[in-house]
């Protein structure tokens, strides 16, 4: 039986779209206007709601120009809550959930290729932070068994124990963050001396440093990453004083503090690139500074005016949008409520924040959901 | 219609009060309520001013208001209020000092967008008393309060307020202010009372909160949709008046394409000479979530007519976007269980429903159930009183100042 769910774009061409994507991940090359094309007009037949969003915005033909696929309208982040965006003739074999709005309705993310998202995901990974394979993990993100549903704790899992082969704490237990747990880790890793990596929501980053937990200090050469999210309840702390803080609690330099930028609508993540770039270093150091973030060659990443959504030239604030070529069985072009500004030709941005009116979502609410339970 | 669109000044509003007031239209019987409210409203008035006012005694005779400390103990009552610049639409500098002694009985009134016209009375009413008021306007927009505050000093009463704006995000300001205040009355989006609420917690100040307001219009055949498009345009779909949701009924349900064509047809023809509405921070974003529920929802969506305004059909939803340049329609349900279960996310929130067909008795209930207070024939939404009483009451001040000036 078919699943309902699925698109009706042909296996056969999506498979062609893959390979050759896998081959410009492989090359660290952005895709050219010929490969972007002929994925617009695969998902814009494979997924009967694509086309018609763009039918009715009049678009239907392909771009055949860069400055024509950066003007394509983007599908709203929200309109993974109410539609099955799907473009391949298969059967669906993943779906991430969204971690909930305000609203309470979740997003889902039908997949039924993640191919290009875990090659991805390894070159990006091992390109900004993960040169160096590091044997313990912790994890402030719920473990995939808990919640399966979740695209972060399958990002985790698949680097940390598939591309690093590495062991893993799931820290998120089902009444919320286990501080003790946490601590505990800490000290077996100082013990052993070898860099480590930690991975979590600022939510739960935040819940951690208020906790007043001491002996959290890693190894030297540790990584620890920042996933982002919102925080809804009690008062946030301000982003310079977070990384500080963040830096004398875990014994690391700024430099060692990073941040991951992704959502469930996607299949790429951005990483600060300070780690390895040391030109940027300045960045890591000044914590007052706007995150920087690098995005790898097959996610485009542009800016647009928030009551036109028309692009905007680099360098001008906006709402972000992405072209995401992982995305190939279901939406490559995705717009956020995030705001941003493209600071280099690469397509670094500046992260600035969620756009007023939008409402808080994100991994974040993970931790706020369970705590809310309790 | 289209001269509604310029903010109405508080010596116009008096000259057309005989008009409009309806002591100059009503009979005898309804004088005699209309003066028991009178009656009424100034000994609430008395009750909720006498431990507010230093030096100020509301007499018993609910006609008369007397101020035993006059002009003086006002201005006396004003220098504590160091710091704050009180010239127009300056903004207020640095943090305010703190008080030598325990508080100015002042009021400290925020403003959203389209209520300059709502605060006009009590303003007038406070003022008189000799209570010192600081109103803050949004930034970028204090001109409009400032022209009606400048009414008020021409009529002497504006000597003890100040217009002041400060950025949304100096949440101490906002909370020094409170902390000065007795009386802190807010208009403005969910967003705004919350930002408030928290700043105020610890203060005595008593805190007054005016929320999002929308009316809704039921249309049933294609020509009522050009007077629909009249009520969209005056207010630019800011005021509470304003119709955030439409219904079809009739010959409307059945093709809601069509309708929404003939309503973007009307809006087009409305738009040849009307200024451009410009949009609050954060509309987008939310018109544009409406919007895409709608989309993927099973809805329909049009956009572009009048400046951008969206408007959308969907099958079961309102637009939550109270105040934002959106319009939602649905077909009418069938009975009123479905009407309120469709209302239900905005109760309390309604403040006026148009119709040129008579509504059926239990619509009208579950309609008056979810806060609306007015009924009207399309096309007159926006011609209710010009000091927009919010709530759907009469305000103290219109009920006693008004009586006095005339």
């Amino acid at each position: 039986m078919s699943d309902t769910r699925a698109g009706s774009g042909s296996p056969d061409v999506a498979d062609a779209l893959e390979r050759e994507l896998i081959g410009y991940m492989d090359g660290w090359q952005k895709p050219p206007i010929e490969f972007w094309a002929r994925l617009w007009s695969f998902q814009a037949e494979g997924c009967a709601e694509l086309g018609r969003f763009w039918r009715a915005r009049g678009y239907d033909k392909p771009p055949s120009s860069y400055n024509e696929l950066l003007a394509l309208p983007a599908i709203p982040t929200d309109a993974f809550r109410f539609a099955d965006l799907h473009s391949v003739r298969e059967p669906i074999t993943a779906v991430f959930r969204t971690s909930g709005t305000t609203s309470g309705e979740r997003g889902q993310h039908l997949r039924s290729r993640l191919r290009p998202y875990e090659h991805g995901a390894r070159l990006a990974w091992q390109r900004f932070y993960g040169r160096t394979a590091r044997a313990k993990w912790l994890s402030l993100a719920p473990a995939p068994q808990r919640a399966p549903d979740s695209s972060l704790g399958f990002m985790i899992q698949d680097l940390a124990v598939e591309l690093e082969g590495a062991a893993v704490e799931w820290a998120l237990r089902d009444t919320g963050l286990d501080v003790d747990a946490c601590v505990a880790w800490c000290e077996a890793a100082r013990q052993v001396d070898e860099p480590v990596v930690v991975f979590g929501t600022t939510y739960a980053f935040q819940r951690l440093l208020e906790s007043g937990a001491d002996g959290l200090e890693l190894p030297r050469g540790s990584v620890l990453l920042d996933t982002g999210g919102m925080k809804r309840f009690g008062e946030a702390m301000e982003p310079s004083e977070y990384r500080v803080a963040l830096s004398e609690a875990f014994g690391l330099s700024l430099i060692n503090i990073g941040a991951e930028y992704s959502m469930t609508e996607l299949s790429s993540q951005l990483y600060t690139p300070w780690f390895v770039d040391k030109t940027l270093e300045a960045d890591a150091l000044e914590p007052a500074r706007p995150a920087r973030y690098s995005p790898p060659p097959w996610c485009v990443v542009s800016v647009v005016d928030p009551d036109s959504l028309a692009p905007l030239p680099d360098g001008e604030a906006g709402i972000i949008r992405f072209m995401d070529a992982a995305n190939v069985d279901t939406c490559a072009w995705v717009q956020t409520s995030d705001l941003g500004r493209v600071i280099s030709a690469d397509g670094d941005i500046e992260h600035l924040g969620r756009a007023p009116g939008a409402v808080p979502r994100g991994c974040s609410l993970v931790l706020e959901e369970l705590e809310s339970l309790r | 219609m289209m001269t509604e669109l310029r903010p109405l000044g508080l010596e116009q509003i008096l000259k057309e009060w005989p008009q409009r007031a309806p002591l100059q239209r009503v009979g005898r019987r309804e004088l005699e309520d209309r003066w028991i409210s009178v009656v009424a409203a100034a000994e609430a008035l008395h009750s909720k001013l006498a431990g507010l006012v230093d030096g100020v005694e509301v007499s018993s005779d609910s006609t008369r208001v007397h101020e035993l400390g006059g002009v003086s103990q006002l201005r006396t009552l004003m220098e504590t209020l160091e710091g704050i610049d009180r010239r127009f639409g300056d903004e207020l500098a640095g943090t305010l000092a703190p008080l030598p002694v325990r508080p100015c009985r002042a009021t400290l009134s925020l403003l959203a967008d389209t209520s300059p016209q709502a605060l006009l009375e009590e303003l007038a009413i406070f003022a008189w008393l000799g209570m010192p008021s600081l109103v803050r306007a949004p930034r970028g927009r204090w001109r409009v309060p400032a022209m009606f505050l400048l009414e008020l000093r021409m009529l002497g009463l504006g000597d003890a307020i100040s217009l002041v704006t400060w950025p949304h995000d100096r949440s101490d300001l906002l909370a020094e202010a409170i902390r000065r205040s007795a009386v802190v009355r807010v208009w403005g989006r969910r967003s705004t009372l919350e930002l408030v609420q928290k700043a105020a917690v610890g203060s005595a100040a008593t805190l007054e909160f005016f929320g999002p307001k929308l009316s809704v219009a039921v249309a049933t055949e294609l020509t009522d949709l050009a007077l629909v498009a009249e009520d969209i345009v005056v207010m630019e779909q800011r005021g509470c008046f304003s119709p955030q949701h439409l219904f079809f009924d009739g010959e409307l349900a059945n093709d809601p394409g069509a309708a929404l064509d003939s309503l973007a047809a009307s809006l087009s023809e409305l738009q040849e000479g009307s200024p451009r509405p410009r949009r609050a921070p954060g509309e987008a974003e939310i018109i544009r979530a409406a919007a895409t529920r709608a989309e993927f929802g099973g809805g329909l969506l049009r956009t572009g007519a009048f400046g951008d305004l969206w408007y959308m059909a969907s099958p079961s939803h309102l637009n939550l976007g109270a105040g934002c340049r959106s319009l939602s329609c649905s077909q009418l349900p069938a009975d009123s269980r479905g009407l309120e279960a469709l209302l239900s996310p905005v109760s309390g929130q309604l403040s006026a429903v148009a119709s040129l067909a008579p509504l059926h008795a239990e619509m009208l209930a579950v309609f008056k159930r979810a806060g609306a207070w007015r009924f009207c024939r399309l096309g007159e939404l926006q011609a209710g009183r010009p000091s927009a009483i919010h709530e759907g009451r009469c305000r103290l001040g219109g009920l006693l100042v008004y009586e006095r000036w005339n």
